[in-house]
């Protein structure tokens, strides 16, 4: 009888090991941050409303169960002007607003930042549908990003990965532009877990028991070369780019400082560097950016392609790039038009790079790592 | 005894095998495409040429392409002329959309009707040097190019003449107007065969990335512009198989990641009416779907023959209602979201599942599947365009185009079969 219940228990783990194979040739998903995947956490890069551009943002819970949601919205206006541009006696800050949100089964919503959402349940038109939490306006000449972790009723984080988004930016003049919300991954294998309040991004493929995604190692940016002429009709292009690091304390409101280099190359291969910082959040035309390395006069080519590297320590950024295409001799900056940065590698796992050269991640010592650290009441 | 001994030693060398066969299930295919990383495949699934402006604004495709490796490599690329035809006249292009509500010459007006015929790719290759990015319009070509080998080099002597010594050259589109898709393969820079990725930072997956830019003119010199990434297909630690005319996407013997099961598509419904700027700024909205096959036969003179995938539509509105509708095409599809379940053309759309007349609500999540073949997985990539009415926009609105998001993967394999490398 005991052999036969030893041959039962060796079948079944060779059944069970088979049924893993079975899952496991569809289910080896990648644990790189996306833009094209439902997440746990959601990052809006680029969030403005100053007059003359307008976000709307749209959110999806994309399973069954419904889902809540904690949000932050981070304003890295001016502090004194926060209608001037940032000076050193204007400087920037780094307030945040948080919000809830529940979502049930399948539910897209959606909301104007500069306006907010109201919980309505007679509303039509445009705050018709489940409203899924009182949303707050954002003042105007606001600038910076929206973040969304994905919750528990209890408001826990909970690596769910049913959350997806997009922003759309809408000019005054109705032209729009438009990108994916840049999604973390979180681990479900953490799902009956207390994550807590430091939400740690140490998963990758290589190590599978991390938190949320790793930040990425590398940004890579295709653009045309600021102040190219446009390709396909007459004009100008210009692009700017949009940063926010991916380590922020939200406990003792510490933004992230990261510094990227910028390394461009034009359609000769030819190679230029330049280096900034990003300081809570960044958005600035490439030119700025790159001290002119990037611009048409000095690189010579229409394409150009740049790689973001932040430096090693220092933690990784994430981003979005908008161009600007300028027709006729109109006012204004020209059509916009949003697109979502290529990444490479991440910052946790070691690695060397196709020059041969070693790239430190932050395993060697996980309390470097990125991290997002939520107020400790958020999780009550 | 024997018998129980015989009978344990089956069991465990059952048991065993499972636990190594599960081991090494990790070398199998990643259930992922991206249009956010490079890769060895790269599927661009809206190139449109409309100069002249017969069809609505003047319009052209910009098309950025990049090795982003620090290695010299080759790409095979594939214009799909997917532009249709009246049948009274092979030479006169239609819409579905403009045989319904005519701004231009229709088909019906001589007694023909608008079909969508021959479906046909042109090939081309070229040479890439170490992370050289290019850019061309689809009007044009791009001939020469930057480092052409004959009067201009690159860093190193390096050229974008093949180690075959064959030019790098990109045609123009088939066709003014052009409505169709590209492909590109990255392949050996010697024999111009697939091969996997030369990175190891991403896992050798790839190293093509690319980036499309629509750009229409309006009156005065406007301009309009919507941007969409290239969808990568990452090459799998399988490697290439012995036949390099026929690329497997997913499945078992992948060389290449499969495609997506699903797509996921967050939208505005049709004719919504959107409010910004605190009520300052109002104007509606329309969304069109461009869907492709992934699975193609490069080579065939009529890639319209394939068998026709069907594509099931789940549509969700902000109150969680329900609703769903079935479609199907073959080659290349696209669509206005409201002529899904309609008629093509404005008739019939507000009784759409897809109109916020129906809906009720501003956005909706619409959930895509293609129904598998029997022996494919009949998957489809594809990406959306917002159609935003502004007085002061090339023909009376601005646009923005999204990637679209998906959703897991399906066992069985995709496959595109290339044209026969002709050497230029």
């Amino acid at each position: 009888m005991r052999m036969l219940k030893w041959n039962h228990g060796l079948g079944l783990l060779g059944a069970v090991a088979l049924g893993v194979l079975g899952l496991a040739r569809v289910a080896s998903a990648s644990a790189d941050v996306t833009t094209e995947q439902s997440g746990s956490i959601l990052v809006w890069p680029k969030v403005v409303w100053d007059g003359t551009r307008d976000t709307i943002i749209k959110l999806t819970n994309t399973g069954n169960p419904p889902v809540h949601a904690h949000c932050f919205y981070v304003n890295a206006a001016p502090s004194v002007n926060p209608c001037a541009p940032a000076s050193s006696t204007n400087p920037p800050q780094w307030l945040e607003t948080d919000f809830d949100l529940w979502l049930t089964k399948q539910q897209p919503t959606h909301w104007v930042v500069s306006s907010g959402r109201r919980t309505d349940i007679s509303d039509s038109g445009d705050g018709a549908g489940f409203d899924p939490g009182l949303i707050p306006p954002v003042p105007l000449c606001f600038q910076g990003e929206l973040k969304c972790i994905q919750t528990d009723d209890a408001g826990a984080p909970t690596p769910g990965n049913k959350l997806k988004g997009e922003a759309t930016l809408r000019s005054l003049n109705g032209d729009v532009s438009s990108y994916n919300a840049i999604a973390f991954l979180g681990n479900p294998a953490l799902q009956s877990s207390d994550i807590g309040t430091d939400l740690q991004m140490t998963l990758t493929d290589a190590n599978p028991d991390g938190e949320y995604s790793a930040c990425p190692d590398r940004l890579l940016v295709n653009h045309f070369a600021y102040g190219a002429p446009d390709l396909a009709f007459p004009g100008t292009v210009n692009t700017s780019l949009t940063l926010v690091p991916c380590k922020e304390d939200f406990e003792t409101q510490t933004p992230g400082r990261v510094t990227v280099q910028f390394l461009t190359f034009n359609e000769f291969e030819q190679p230029f560097s330049s280096s900034t910082t990003v300081n809570c959040w960044l958005d600035a035309p490439l030119s700025t950016l790159t001290t002119n390395q990037a611009t048409y006069n000095v690189l010579g080519t229409i394409g150009a392609y740049t790689r973001v590297h932040p430096n090693p320590g220092g933690g990784g950024v994430i981003g979005i790039a908008e161009e600007f295409h300028k027709g006729g001799e109109g006012p204004g900056v020209g059509a916009a038009a949003a697109f979502n940065l290529n990444i490479e590698g991440n910052r946790f796992d070691s690695a060397t790079d196709d020059d041969g050269h070693p790239i430190a991640g932050c395993s060697s010592d996980p309390s470097t790592c990125d991290r997002i650290i939520i107020p400790s009441d958020s999780a009550q | 005894m024997s018998t129980m001994m015989g009978k344990t030693r089956r069991v465990l060398i059952f048991a065993a095998a499972g636990v190594v066969m599960a081991v090494f299930a990790t070398r199998v295919a990643r259930a992922d495409v991206a249009s956010d990383r490079p890769g060895a495949v790269l599927i661009f699934p809206k190139i449109v040429v409309d100069t002249s402006g017969l069809f609505g604004p003047r319009t052209d495709t910009e098309i950025q392409l990049t090795n982003t490796s620090n290695s010299l490599i080759a790409v095979r690329c594939f214009m799909v002329d997917a532009t249709s035809h009246c049948s009274n006249n092979s030479r006169q292009a239609c819409t579905a959309q403009n045989e319904a509500s005519p701004d231009a010459p229709a088909c019906s007006a001589t007694g023909g009707v608008c079909l969508a015929d021959t479906c046909s790719a042109n090939d081309f290759r070229m040479t890439l040097t170490k992370r050289q990015p290019i850019a061309w319009k689809a009007s044009e070509g791009l001939n020469p190019f930057p480092c052409d080998g004959l009067n201009t080099f690159c860093h190193d002597n390096q050229s974008n003449k093949g180690l075959d010594g064959s030019l790098s050259s990109i045609p123009n589109v088939q066709e003014d107007p052009f409505f169709g898709e590209l492909k590109c393969v990255e392949v050996d820079p010697t024999t111009f065969e697939p091969i996997s990725g030369l990175n190891p930072v991403n896992n050798f997956a790839g190293d093509l990335k690319a980036e499309v830019t629509i750009v229409s003119q309006g009156p005065g010199g406007i301009l309009d512009a919507r941007k969409y990434n290239a969808i990568a297909f990452e090459s799998t630690l399988n490697g290439q198989d012995a036949d390099p005319e026929t690329l497997t996407v997913g499945g078992p013997d992948a060389e290449y990641n499969g495609g997506p099961n699903l797509l996921l598509v967050d939208h505005f419904f049709d004719d919504a009416p959107v409010t910004t700027h605190r009520g300052a700024v109002t104007g509606d909205v329309t969304t069109d779907l461009t869907v492709v096959p992934v699975t193609e036969n490069l080579a065939s003179s009529d890639i319209n023959t394939l068998n026709p995938i069907t594509l099931q539509f789940l549509v969700f509105n902000e109150f969680e209602q329900r609703f769903s509708t079935s479609t199907s095409f073959s080659c290349w599809r696209e669509l206005q979201l409201s002529d899904l379940d309609t008629r093509v053309g404005p008739f019939g759309n507000p009784q759409s599942i897809f109109n916020f007349a129906v809906e009720g609500t501003l956005t909706g999540q619409t959930r895509i599947r293609s129904v598998a073949g029997t022996d494919t997985a009949n998957t489809v990539v594809g990406l959306t365009e917002e159609f935003w009415s502004a007085a002061s926009g090339p023909g009376g609105r601005f646009t923005a185009a999204n990637n679209i998001h998906f959703a897991g993967t399906r066992d069985q394999a995709d496959q595109i079969t290339l044209h026969p490398d002709a050497v230029p």
